[in-house]
């Protein structure tokens, strides 16, 4: 019976969270460098008269609109390129991974099981991997016991042979068991695997 | 020397990764929106203020909105921060779903149930990866079946090898027997010869 398991283990908490904060720095650094900018192209020193601090404050009402406009579709333009990349980054974290185990998955299908699946540090969805690794060792060391069984086997059926030829009842016999014997191992090995 | 430089490609799944992209340009575009209309709002509210206060102060215009830059900003970084925290948990628990189910179902066919198959649903990611997986384990579902198809057969020939040998038998008879049991080992070694041809399948 498999026993429940943790949803963290599958993805750590960490990169998500990692992701999050690189995006709403990106966002903030964004929005800082749009406050400066925009500072900066609006700026008007004061007038000396009050007609004229009037016109000024007059002219900037009808100024903020367009200039705020062009100034966050510029700086939201940069901003969203680096969300992009850093989004790109982090997916490639779980695409990559899922890509390689479906070429490892397909080379299983087809016979190999002489190679494991390696991700590299940063990558998720280790203990998936892990898991196909253990899946491969233990099919593997399986066959390669099936294959020793396999050989006593016919090493029995030979001896089986020989004492036919020679008449020999009592070795026979002897033999015969010892066939019977390899083959009850064998099925002692399968008897987990379910059909 | 020539350098080789490999390019790594980092869009290997268009699909999910558009998708996982999408989700945190989304948040972004509506975060700046609102930063605009918010600081609109602010900015012109000031002016307003100002202008039909008949008090206008001695500052340069960037100081007079100054705050209100602050305020939208500070702001827009608050509605981003929220959005992308529920985002990245709904996207996360969509991703660890599909994944963990796989692992459940993997672990199985570890534990020797080849009789296992991975159900994704409609809208689940990696369904390719399901499909790939699931093609390995009907892979090795057959391999086995055959190999103890050919355990049950070799065991079975043993047991009437065994039944033969066992009957007491006259002279007349042994000759006969004899014949019996070199053609169940004809028989015997066929289907060890097949069993081990199925074990030697796989690239160990």
């Amino acid at each position: 019976m498999v026993k429940e398991l943790d949803l963290d283990e599958i993805i750590t908490s960490d990169y998500t969270r990692k992701l999050v904060i690189k995006c709403i720095v990106i966002f903030v650094i964004g929005a800082i460098l749009t406050g400066a900018i925009f500072y900066l192209s609006i700026y008007k020193n004061h007038g000396t008269s009050y007609a004229e601090n009037f016109r000024i404050i007059s002219d900037l009402k009808s100024q903020i609109f367009h200039k705020s406009i062009y100034i966050y579709l510029f700086s939201s333009f940069f901003i969203i390129a680096g969300i992009i990349f850093i989004s790109i980054l982090y997916s490639h974290r779980i695409a990559g991974p899922v890509y390689r185990l479906e070429n490892f998955a397909l080379k299983i299908s087809n016979g190999n099981l002489s190679t494991q699946i390696k991700l590299r540090q940063k990558d998720a969805i280790h203990s998936l991997a892990n898991e196909l690794n253990n899946l491969v060792v233990k099919y593997k060391e399986l066959l390669i016991q099936l294959e020793l069984k396999s050989k006593d086997v016919r090493n029995a059926v030979l001896l089986i042979e020989k004492s036919i030829n020679e008449a020999s009842s009592q070795k026979l016999k002897e033999n015969i068991i010892k066939v019977s014997e390899s083959i009850a191992e064998i099925k002692k090995m399968l008897y987990d695997i379910k059909l | 020397m020539k350098l080789k430089y490999q390019r790594r490609n980092y869009i290997i799944k268009k699909g999910f990764q558009g998708r996982f992209v999408l989700r945190f340009i989304v948040p972004a575009v509506i975060s700046s929106l609102l930063a605009v209309i918010f600081f609109n709002m602010l900015a012109y509210r000031k002016i307003d203020t100002i202008l039909y206060s008949m008090k206008i102060p001695s500052a340069s215009t960037s100081d007079i909105i100054f705050k209100e830059i602050v305020y939208a900003n500070i702001f827009a970084a608050v509605i981003i921060a929220f959005i992308l925290f529920f985002v990245s948990k709904r996207m996360l628990h969509k991703i660890k779903q599909p994944l963990n189910r796989i692992r459940v179902e993997i672990m199985k066919v570890t534990h020797g149930d080849l009789r296992s198959k991975i159900n994704l649903r409609g809208k689940d990611e990696f369904k390719e990866l399901a499909d790939n997986l699931n093609l390995m384990i009907a892979g090795l579902n057959l391999h086995f079946s055959d190999i103890k198809n050919h355990v049950n057969n070799i065991n079975e020939i043993t047991d009437e090898i065994e039944r033969i040998k066992g009957k007491h038998i006259s002279a007349k008879t042994s000759q006969n027997n004899t014949y019996l049991i070199n053609e169940k080992l004809s028989e015997l070694t066929a289907n060890l010869d097949s069993l081990e041809k199925k074990l030697r399948v796989f690239e160990k």
